[in-house]
């Protein structure tokens, strides 16, 4: 596999850096090249090395087994950590991925000090928890206050979904000044890299790191918030956790994985009375945004972060949950998206114990009927499924076209170069 | 718990950092002052930032269950993680350590460029594997390639055994200098604030790593050579691991933990025909030097090395064993120590099936009786355990409770803070 020069390109009041990637074995749905995309006012602190090309890049070369051949400039402590990376990725993931060479064509660090900080920033508990970590209030070393937050269109929130992304963008970045943070837009197709070959929930890391390195001129630290606790983590294999995601810094960039220390109620907790989560709270995996709300209060994912806010008592502050609980009766809802293989249900069992012991019957009824609608979800044949299909249900949105490319911004990078 | 402002006294062609720390609900003995000393050249390099004192004093002041007040500089980035750090050792060791508050005086980074590269050298198979792969014919990045290695005299070596630790270092430094490596004798009474507190075993890594940190004006990157593998890891918990340790890192001081991505058996193959590691290797638990070579070829650690070494067929060539194995009948003394404790000869049965698989019976006799004798030793009665200690069984070295003391560096620090006019810091 070859990792090209990456380039720049413009395109109304936009910079894409590009690198074209390129398999010996040619595989089906694999990106010819790969983007990132930011306002052009970010253009100064774009990097050209190939650090953001390469750290994604990687799992394809782990994946289909081709040793890598980089050829831009890659920092030297990123080279020197990706083989012990690449050991650990292989040993959770042996049938996934495995280790291979990769031949560095120059070995560099970036010609740049930069002075932000950074955060991935979807609006969610992980997120949200550790942009309140580092705000100013909470951390008293300047260093690490967080002073840009990333929101990512390409990742969870896919390119045909644009419309929805632009109305969050607005209002994050509203209330990001107000909190002193710039949110920048960032859109991409590495995630192509992933999807549908490998399991996107355990390969995600590399991807965030990506868009940290292409704004390498930016960034002397950024946070990947944890997505799991360290109980978690023992029993939950994945490419991001404390150990992996620093790993991928560069001597320029300082990467860390926050917020594992703590577990999911406890995020909720510490950012439960903070107006900015409170006003932009976004966990929802249906993305059916309107005025009425963010969070469509019917899938998993919304209810396992509202009952912990409701027993705290403070569900009626949070602004963007289209139906809020308002008895405990409600918490049987929880049962119509129950997934136990999530892992949260004893964590939230024992906090409603703790802070609304009233809630736990109706919780503990919920997880009952969740269970058992959930054994008969997994039971359903194949072809019930495919029926079920045009009527919405069972839809893998990962597999929608183009939900992780922007075909127009192909059409230009192909316009512009003479490769293709 | 107070860890005061580090002091530096330079006397006699050796350098002493220290500083005194008070505890407030500890039993039994703790050190007066803790400090670290090294020859004077290197002395130049020992910095009054708190760091080096802090790493190990968080330790214990979450087994005393102590907040701590850190007085003088502090790496901002060392505090950042150590709430990381307090996190992951509490998540492991609930019943032996809290987390506790830490109030600093000042956090600034250390306003030096260190340009040098160190690995804690013991002369064991981790640290000989840890500088092989860091040798510039191995590492080819000039700034991850090892110019310094540390050798402690405090730590597996005690501050009574100074015969042995001089006999290792005469041989080491020979050695060293053929490879252009600098061999910096370091010795530190460190461990003493843990020792009856917490197993050694469990809780090196602070201690290790903080005599890297002591020497902040020399190092920019440290390597810790990783004692375990990740398949050993999955299984047990540490205070030093590849996601511990760099948390101990600095602006200006990079710790990696290095080499728990192969296994015993494999650093070994590794090893195996590097001339330095035939002269020098030495692995032995028993430090009986008087013997000829260092490896007594009779515990297990000298067990479970030789073995390794024997079935490559290159055990002629290590010149450090006393008795080396020179038959598979032979393979079957290791019953006579073998140790279920820690779980190394799962990984030795794929690695001789590979190599040397008419061993193999041998061996299964090997592990099946030593198992029988490991039941019958870990089951003794106390008072047979105390009978048989008059006869050297049952001991170990480090059981005084100061036994990580050195008086004559007590004395200099208690000397120099009664002469004030003449302080030279």
């Amino acid at each position: 596999m070859i990792l090209h020069q990456p380039e720049i390109l413009r395109q109304d009041g936009h910079t894409i850096v590009w690198a074209r990637i390129e398999l010996s074995v040619k595989q089906e749905n694999f990106p010819e090249t790969l983007w990132y995309r930011v306002p052009e006012g970010y253009e100064g602190n774009l990097s050209l090395h190939s650090d953001a090309f390469l750290v994604p890049g990687l799992l394809a070369g782990m994946q289909f087994g081709e040793d890598i051949e980089v050829r831009g400039a890659v920092s030297p402590k990123l080279a020197y950590h990706l083989e012990e990376y690449q050991y650990v990725l292989h040993f959770r993931m042996p049938e996934d991925v495995k280790p291979v060479e990769i031949k560095y064509h120059q070995l560099k660090s970036l010609n740049a000090k930069p002075e932000g900080v950074g955060v991935t920033f979807s609006g969610g508990v992980d997120s949200l928890f550790t942009l309140w970590k580092h705000l100013p209030q909470n951390q008293n070393i300047l260093d690490y206050q967080i002073t840009h937050g990333l929101f990512i269109l390409g990742f969870d929130i896919h390119f045909t979904e644009k419309k929805q992304y632009y109305q969050l963008l607005n209002s994050y970045q509203l209330g990001g000044e107000r909190i002193g943070i710039s949110i920048i837009p960032l859109e991409t197709n590495i995630v192509q890299i992933i999807v549908p070959r490998l399991y996107y929930p355990h390969f995600y890391g590399p991807i965030l790191a990506g868009c940290a390195h292409v704004l390498g001129g930016l960034f002397k630290r950024f946070y990947i918030p944890s997505s799991r606790d360290y109980h978690q983590i023992r029993i939950w294999t994945s490419s991001s956790d404390p150990l992996s995601d620093p790993l991928l810094s560069s001597d320029s960039l300082n990467l860390i994985h926050h917020g594992a220390t703590h577990r999911r109620v406890e995020k909720i907790v510490e950012i439960s009375r903070w107006k900015f989560a409170q006003d932009h709270l976004r966990v929802c995996f249906n993305k059916e945004y309107d005025e009425s709300g963010l969070n469509c209060l019917r899938c998993e994912k919304c209810t396992r972060t509202m009952v912990p806010l409701y027993a705290l008592d403070v569900m009626g502050e949070f602004a963007t949950f289209k139906k809020p609980f308002r008895t405990n009766r409600d918490g049987l809802w929880v049962a119509r998206k129950f997934n136990p293989s999530q892992g949260y249900v004893p964590e939230t069992i024992q906090f409603v114990r703790e802070h609304k012991p009233d809630l736990l019957p109706w919780l503990i009824a919920a997880t009952l009927f969740g269970t058992i609608r959930y054994w008969l979800l997994k039971m359903i044949p194949g072809f019930l499924k495919k029926g079920l299909e045009r009527f919405g249900y069972f839809v893998d949105p990962l597999k929608e076209e183009n939900a992780f490319e922007d075909p127009a911004i192909i059409q230009l990078i192909r316009k512009v170069s003479s490769c293709f | 718990m107070i860890i005061h402002q580090p002091g530096i006294i330079r006397q006699n062609g050796y350098s002493i950092l220290w500083t005194k720390i008070e505890i407030e609900k500890g039993t039994g003995f703790f050190p007066e002052y803790v400090w670290y000393r090294v020859p004077e050249p290197y002395g130049a390099y020992f910095t009054t930032q708190n760091d080096a004192f802090l790493v190990p004093g968080i330790v214990c002041g979450m087994v005393l269950g102590e907040e701590l007040e850190v007085r003088g500089n502090v790496s901002p980035k060392l505090a950042y993680h150590l709430e990381e750090y307090q996190h992951i050792l509490n998540f492991r060791f609930p019943d032996l350590l809290q987390r506790v508050n830490v109030d600093y005086e000042r956090l600034a980074p250390l306003a030096v460029k260190p340009k040098a590269v160190g690995t804690t050298f013991s002369g064991g198979v981790d640290s000989l594997f840890t500088l092989w792969n860091h040798l510039p014919q191995n590492q080819p990045d000039p700034d991850y390639q090892v110019t310094h290695g540390l050798f402690i005299k405090g730590f597996d070596i005690l501050h009574t055994a100074e015969r042995n630790y001089r006999l290792l270092y005469d041989q080491y430094v020979l050695w060293a200098d053929k490879i252009g490596l600098a061999l910096i004798p370091i010795e530190t009474n460190i461990v003493g604030i843990t020792h009856k507190r917490l197993p050694l075993s469990y809780f090196h890594g602070p201690h290790i790593l903080s005599c890297g940190i002591s020497l902040g004006g020399l190092f920019q990157r440290f390597f810790m050579p990783s004692s375990w593998d990740y398949y050993c890891l999955r299984k047990k918990a540490y205070s030093s691991d590849p996601l511990v340790d760099p948390l101990l890192s600095t602006e200006t001081l990079d710790i990696i933990h290095h080499g728990a991505t192969h296994r015993r058996g494999e650093k070994i193959e590794m090893i195996a025909d590097w001339e330095l590691a035939q002269n020098i290797l030495w692995v032995c638990q028993e430090h009986k030097f008087e013997i000829a070579g260092w490896n007594c070829s009779r515990c297990d650690k000298c067990f479970r090395t030789m073995i390794p070494i024997f079935v490559l067929g290159k055990l002629d060539k290590f010149k450090t064993f006393a008795k080396p194995i020179k038959s598979n009948y032979e393979g079957l003394r290791w019953a006579r120590k073998f140790s279920l404790r820690h779980d190394f000869f799962t990984e030795m049965f794929p690695f001789i099936k590979k190599h040397k698989s008419d061993f193999l019976p041998w061996l299964r006799g090997a592990v099946f009786l030593g198992i029988i004798r490991n039941f019958l030793v870990t089951n003794m009665p106390g008072f047979a355990r105390k009978w048989l200690r008059r006869f050297g069984y049952y001991v170990t070295r480090n059981e005084a409770p100061d036994a990580y003391e050195m008086a004559e560096i007590t004395q200099i620090i208690r000397d120099w803070n009664d002469t004030p006019p003449t302080r030279n810091t």
